[in-house]
């Protein structure tokens, strides 16, 4: 077996490891260009096609288990929004999701997008994760807000 | 020699079927994308049969399509053709690029398919959506591209030979 292993590996060409170093470094590039530092101060934005609709704090470190649904819904070619502490009442929409946000984490938990891409979304907590479901074209995404602090404190340092 | 139709009815029936059964294996950690791609494995065989370069892209190409529209239809729905397209037909065109460059192994053309897969649905997903927020789930999609891109190679590495036995059995059967 570890015979059959070795001819395999042998057949591998000098390409391929440099292809795959390649794909390491990539990643870990795209991982400092894009990760974010997990911020104290986080607000959830919800935006649909690229326009922010509305933006919610998010205090990870409150003890109250407190949960709060999102209903987001598209009737007459409007979007619309509401905030409720009961899980919403599905009528007649165009379309809908419904976004929980309890006390450290936001997920979709239902919507009647085809995909269901979005449901199946683990639930975010992270500055700069987000849930995205293409077919409605909506985003939601944890921003920090002490970018700017920080840069300042940066500026500061230098 | 298995005619031309037959042959590919076939390759693309294996292709639904890996579809299918990737359908139904709960392989996600909850990311967008992540998945094993073992249709793909189908693709790969044919790119690397024993026959003309353009002829193989050719079956390859045809197979690819027909497999990303009738799976799409069969297990998914319209949103996922598009978003799936796009990804099936960048990384064949990067395969085949890299098949003819003859300088990587069959693990290094599937790792090229596997990430360019991820990173034209990362850009589709960008450009549907309008946001830059997708790229910060970019540094799993590569390494995850990698990896089942690398244990589809190995699969197809280790497939090839005999297939291509097979074949030559048949040959001098018919």
């Amino acid at each position: 077996m570890t015979f059959r292993t070795f001819s395999t590996l042998n057949k591998l060409k000098k390409a391929d490891f440099a292809l795959i170093l390649i794909c390491v470094m990539a990643s870990i590039f795209s991982f400092v260009l894009f990760w974010e530092k997990d911020s104290a101060l986080k607000y959830i934005r919800i935006s649909y096609d690229g326009d922010v609709i509305q933006t919610i704090p998010f205090d990870a470190t409150s003890a109250e288990n407190r949960e709060v649904y999102v209903l987001l819904k598209k009737e007459n070619n409007q979007i619309m929004y509401s905030l409720s502490e009961e899980y919403p009442y599905i009528a007649e929409f165009d379309y809908y999701n419904i976004i929980r946000l309890s006390d450290n984490s936001v997920s979709i938990v239902e919507a009647d997008c085809p995909d269901k891409i979005c449901v199946q979304h683990k639930p975010i907590s992270r500055t700069g994760e987000s849930i995205i479901c293409l077919p409605h074209h909506f985003v939601v995404d944890i921003y920090g807000n002490n970018d700017q602090s920080d840069q300042e404190i940066d500026g500061m340092v230098k | 020699m298995m005619r031309r139709p037959v042959k590919l009815g076939f390759y693309l029936s294996i292709a639904l079927i890996l579809a299918y059964v990737e359908s139904i294996i709960p392989f996600s950690f909850g990311i967008p994308g992540i998945k094993l791609g073992l249709p793909n494995a189908v693709v790969l065989l044919l790119l690397y049969e024993e026959d003309s370069y353009l002829s193989v892209c050719r079956n390859a190409l045809l197979v690819n399509v027909a497999r990303v529209l009738i799976a799409g239809f069969l297990f998914s729905n319209l949103y996922t053709i598009v978003y799936s397209i796009a990804g099936a037909i960048f990384s064949f065109v990067l395969m085949g690029i890299a098949k003819k460059c003859n300088i990587f192994s069959i693990i290094g053309v599937s790792i090229i398919g596997g990430v360019s897969h991820n990173t034209a649905q990362i850009l589709v997903a960008m450009k549907v959506v309008e946001t830059y927020a997708v790229l910060y789930y970019m540094p799993f999609l590569i390494i995850s591209g990698m990896i089942t891109g690398a244990v589809l190679g190995y699969l197809v590495m280790e497939l090839v030979p005999y297939i291509n036995k097979s074949k030559s059995y048949m040959n001098i059967r018919s």
